[in-house]
């Protein structure tokens, strides 16, 4: 029998303050331990829809449906609640790591800050994150916890940051453009990094413009254009024999600069 | 090729730049950020430079132009040194060889319309556009798929994929012998990315332009690059046929980057297979 979901969101819509919409209607699940690519090209509404979840949408922004994280309805729901939530239950990944992190701050105050809110002992929370740090195959960790972020390279901040989110132990993970920045040597070891932890039971929600993300780590996918899921399914299905016109070109566009003969 | 003897287009002879690190308490280190490059691009001719960030690609980018003076070894134009170059001889040689940069937005001018900036290269000063001038950007503009509707917009107004065009059909209106592209296509969307791509292969048949295309996608280098060369931490790890060099890596830093190639494709290995 297949688990309870995790998330489950129905009839979602984001319309800006101007009535504009910028997601429409939008139904999805997904389950404990499962990576949902989101796909979709830039102004689709991919990061509209994290923001929202967390309650972050644009200011005067209404959003409509509903969200709901086990048994807490997100949509409407109130500051307190979604703060108890985020970084906690809810976790977050976004494209840019330097902007994520707090310039004067060391790396190991920001780490073990989202334990010792958890009531966890400074060596304890110590000790977990050199262990996450190790986890994400950066050398040195005790080095690293003296640092501030702008002495860590781009792809040693954002290990650090993925690190960071999971710290807590939180259920989900939204993840924006985590790889979009990194080498490619670097977006492999993050990519089998996210695949371990949902192996774990973690849920992430994957946002990319990039396929081969997807088919590298998803078990399933949704692509959006201009806020309207035009298809959803099982990943490896979906790439092989897309359904929907937007689908298809997208896919086309990815085989043809892979070199790969076009799909009918 | 006509002469077995004809100079390379672009050259680089142990190439070698350092450069001087500034420090909070006086001092500063020495960076060696290119050690003993050797390449060359003959007429016609594809390279594609692929390296991670800090392997050094953009400076090399820099050195073989002379935007950044070599600490040792040459970079030639056509079998001209560069170093000996007066002022004047190194701007006629460095139009022969045009650059498309990154953020098609950024390296336009925001405060020049589409025309002026496609003819920019062709003018001295401000003044009128002559007519012959404003003929020969157009023809260029629709080389690159846009028409003479696109002559007064500015930058700012053009999608990233349309301002990339943009900055194509200015680098082409000197009528280079070579385009280097550093990383072209990178902050494109994946549909405009494949249409640049097919614009640079395009091109590229129809006016036999040699070109030399800097970037961290693997994809990219196979799909427009008869010959690679990787580069590693400011050294060249290996070089040769794009094909052969896919097909057998010599060294295993290639390797690594080859197995961190991602494909749409289940057969190549995609759909959770990543291992």
């Amino acid at each position: 029998m297949p688990a309870e979901p995790l998330l489950s969101v129905s009839h979602l819509s984001l319309h800006r303050a101007d009535g504009q919409p910028v997601l429409r209607d939008l139904s999805f699940e997904l389950r404990p331990g499962e990576i949902l690519g989101v796909v979709g090209q830039s102004g689709s509404g991919k990061s509209q829809l994290l923001l929202s979840l967390l309650g972050l949408q644009m200011r005067g922004a209404v959003l409509s449906g509903s969200a709901r994280f086990g048994a807490q309805e997100l949509v409407g729901a109130d500051e307190s609640a979604l703060r108890g939530l985020r970084g906690r239950q809810i976790a977050m990944l976004f494209q840019d790591p330097l902007l994520s992190w707090n310039p004067y701050l060391r790396i190991g105050r920001q780490l073990t800050e989202v334990l010792q809110q958890q009531g966890i002992r400074d060596s304890e929370a110590r000790m977990r994150a050199i262990q996450a740090l190790a986890e994400v195959e950066l050398a040195e960790p005790e080095r690293i916890l003296r640092q501030y972020p702008h002495e860590l390279s781009g792809g040693m901040r954002q290990r650090a940051l993925l690190a960071m989110a999971v710290l807590g132990s939180p259920r989900l993970l939204l993840a924006d453009e985590p790889t979009t920045a990194l080498d490619p040597t670097t977006q492999k070891r993050v990519l089998l990094r996210l695949r371990a932890l949902s192996g774990r039971g973690l849920s992430i929600l994957l946002v990319t413009h990039d396929l081969g993300v997807v088919a590298a780590v998803a078990d399933r996918m949704l692509v959006l254009e201009h806020g309207i899921i035009v298809e959803q399914g099982e990943t490896a299905q979906l790439l092989r024999s897309p359904a929907s016109d937007y689908a298809r070109t997208l896919l086309n566009a990815a085989r043809e600069l892979e070199g790969l003969p076009c799909l009918p | 090729m006509s002469a077995v003897m004809a100079p390379p287009l672009l050259e680089a002879r142990d190439l070698s730049v350092k450069m001087r690190t500034a420090q909070r308490w006086g001092g500063g280190a020495e960076r060696q950020l290119l050690h003993s490059i050797n390449l060359c691009v003959h007429r016609g001719e594809t390279l594609a430079v692929v390296g991670e960030s800090g392997a050094g690609k953009s400076t090399l980018v820099r050195a073989l132009l002379r935007l950044q003076p070599p600490s040792a070894g040459q970079a030639l134009i056509d079998g001209h040194d560069l170093a000996i170059l007066s002022a004047a001889e190194l701007r006629t040689q460095r139009r022969r060889i045009q650059i498309v940069f990154q953020d098609p937005i950024a390296s336009l001018n925001p405060a020049l319309n589409v025309l002026q900036l496609v003819s920019d290269p062709l003018r001295s000063g401000a003044g009128p556009i002559a007519t012959v001038v404003r003929e020969k950007a157009l023809a260029q503009l629709q080389a690159v798929g846009l028409g003479a509707e696109y002559l007064t917009r500015r930058a700012c107004e053009l999608s990233g994929g349309q301002a990339q065009r943009v900055a194509i059909a200015r680098a082409l209106i000197t009528e280079p012998d070579m385009l280097v592209c550093d990383e072209p296509v990178s902050a494109l969307d994946l549909a405009l990315r494949s249409q640049v791509l097919r614009l640079l292969i395009d091109l590229r048949r129809q006016r036999s332009l040699a070109l030399l295309l800097v970037t961290h996608d693997l994809h990219a280098a196979r799909l427009l690059c008869e010959r690679t060369l990787v580069l590693r931490q400011g050294a060249v790890v290996e070089q040769g046929d794009t094909r052969q060099l896919f097909a057998q890596p010599a060294a295993a830093y290639t390797r690594e980057l080859l197995a961190a190639m991602l494909s749409v494709d289940a057969a190549r290995g995609a759909s959770g297979s990543i291992s």
